[in-house]
């Protein structure tokens, strides 16, 4: 298990160094997601302190931190990947909404029940985000493959990340009770998170498509 | 609701696992989904836009061709008709210079100014046929009524037009327009539709001038119009579109639900042509 989480965490490096190596050429966006990335070393950093000096209030503090600011980074992703005004009003919208029910818990008593509940508005809102920008995709096509742009790949990361740890974050308080279900949240989570690191990595090394639409591309459908 | 609310430890795993793999599977799905749509979607585009494309060269090469129909024709006027007449003139003249005799020079200068006169009536009707004075000096309506006149000159069909409230003429540019798609509207129902008779009216609302013509013989319905307009033959059909189309207006083929008549009713915006 050890092995495998140390891999997971050793992949972040893979799109930092990548970035590294295309940085003149990088969009907005992907300076986000790369600042996105910083976060996530960060937030493993804090993790391995954290549990080498014992004190779990530094991981509480992170855990507590870490949808909130997950959600604030992907509201500036989407800012810059979005075209339409309106899609970028309902996003900012949630993110203010999300980020208010993020201090419920100061107030009241925090509950599993609520604590799920936020992992699901979380998700819920990610995949909306991610429904509103294929929708702009399909509405005002800038290329002909989707696929050539870095912000699909980016987007495909943190849509497959959120789908895929909707359930162990869902069931984060059971899992945490027994070591056997925490290891298989360990497998499930490295490897999400391995294939999330990958799907950046390609989003920093992919060469956008700048031909405009025209009719040679008929030929190629 | 179960992948919710599980809580013993099997439920739990058999949840886990299976919950994450088709949650993966329903993103992936997504993004395959939309991979392929978005192309669909760009192929679809990129077709209409090769269409209309297609159709405007179409139309390009209708309005060329018309123009160079209507150059030959004027040219084969002029060689045909007024080339022999002045050359006619020119021989009189030259007779003039060789019979220094006053009767003779007199019944050639005679003979000359008749036939100068010939050639001015001749270039006159050939000005006509490109616009006509009558819808130049007075208007559309009298200039329909001129042309029903001449139709029923010829005895073979019944034409006549009435216009109901047409007061207030159009832009002189506008009117020989309309007056060019109602040309070919009866030339085309005259050539084809072995009518009895053609009848035309005019109508106004606020907004919109309404010509409707109709007739009792075979005749197109939009589905044909549109059908037609498209092949390469449809040249005067093609015309009429283009026609149509610059004046900002409509046009509309149908059937009488009596299954009596051909009715063509162009509608044509009144703000713009003022």
């Amino acid at each position: 298990m050890e092995f495998l989480e140390t891999i997971a965490r050793l992949s972040l490096l893979l799109p930092c160094f990548l970035f590294f190596l295309r940085k003149r050429s990088q969009s907005r966006e992907n300076w986000v997601v790369f600042l996105f990335v910083l976060f996530s070393i960060l937030q493993q950093a804090a993790f391995i302190i954290g549990a080498k000096t014992e004190h779990p209030e530094v991981v509480k503090l992170i855990s507590f931190f870490n949808p909130l600011t997950y959600l604030i980074f992907i509201y500036f992703f989407f800012q810059q990947v979005l075209v339409g005004p309106i899609n970028k009003k309902v996003t900012l919208v949630c993110t203010i909404t999300y980020a208010i029910l993020q201090f419920i818990p100061f107030l009241f008593e925090t509950t599993s029940t609520i604590t799920s509940i936020f992992t699901t508005v979380n998700t819920v809102f990610i995949l909306l985000f991610c429904l509103l920008y294929f929708f702009e995709q399909i509405r005002f096509p800038k290329t002909m493959f989707i696929y050539t742009q870095s912000s699909f790949w980016a987007i495909v990361g943190f849509l497959v990340f959120t789908a895929g740890t909707f359930f162990i974050f869902w069931y984060n308080n059971i899992i945490k009770q027994s070591e056997v279900f925490e290891n298989q949240y360990i497998i499930i989570h490295a490897l999400i998170f391995i294939i999330r690191n990958l799907l950046f990595s390609i989003a920093f090394v992919i060469k956008p498509d700048k031909q405009p639409l025209t009719d040679s591309h008929l030929s190629l459908t | 609701m179960f992948f919710l609310q599980a809580t013993n430890s099997t439920n739990v795993t058999y949840v886990v696992y299976f919950g994450t793999f088709g949650m993966l599977l329903l993103a992936i799905g997504l993004i395959v989904f939309i991979v392929f749509h978005q192309r669909k979607v760009i192929y679809f585009q990129l077709r209409m836009k090769k269409m209309q494309e297609e159709q405007q060269q179409m139309m390009l090469q209708a309005s060329i061709q018309s123009q160079e129909e209507e150059r030959q024709r004027i040219a084969a006027d002029l060689h045909d008709d007024a080339g022999p007449l002045l050359a006619t003139v020119r021989l009189y003249l030259n007779e003039n210079l060789i019979h220094q005799d006053q009767g003779t020079q007199l019944q050639s200068i005679y003979n000359a100014k008749q036939i100068i006169d010939d050639t001015i009536q001749l270039i006159r009707n050939m000005s006509h046929s490109l616009i006509p004075p009558t819808l130049k000096n007075f208007g559309l309506e009298s200039a329909v009524n001129d042309m029903f006149q001449k139709i029923n000159g010829s005895g073979s069909i019944s034409a006549s037009a009435r216009f109901h409230d047409y007061k207030r003429r159009l832009k002189l540019e506008y009117e020989l327009s309309i007056f060019r798609v109602l040309q070919e509207l009866v030339n085309n129902t005259i050539k084809h539709s072995h009518s009895s008779f053609i009848h035309l009216t005019q109508n106004k609302t606020d907004q919109y001038i309404y010509i409707r013509m109709h007739h009792d013989g075979e005749g197109l319905t939009q589905t044909e119009y549109e059908k037609l307009r498209d092949t390469p033959q449809g040249m005067g059909l093609k015309n009429i579109y283009s026609r149509v189309k610059i004046l900002n207006s409509k046009i509309l083929f149908e059937k009488d639900p009596s299954n009596t008549y051909y009715k063509v009713t162009i509608e044509i915006p009144i703000e713009a042509m003022l």
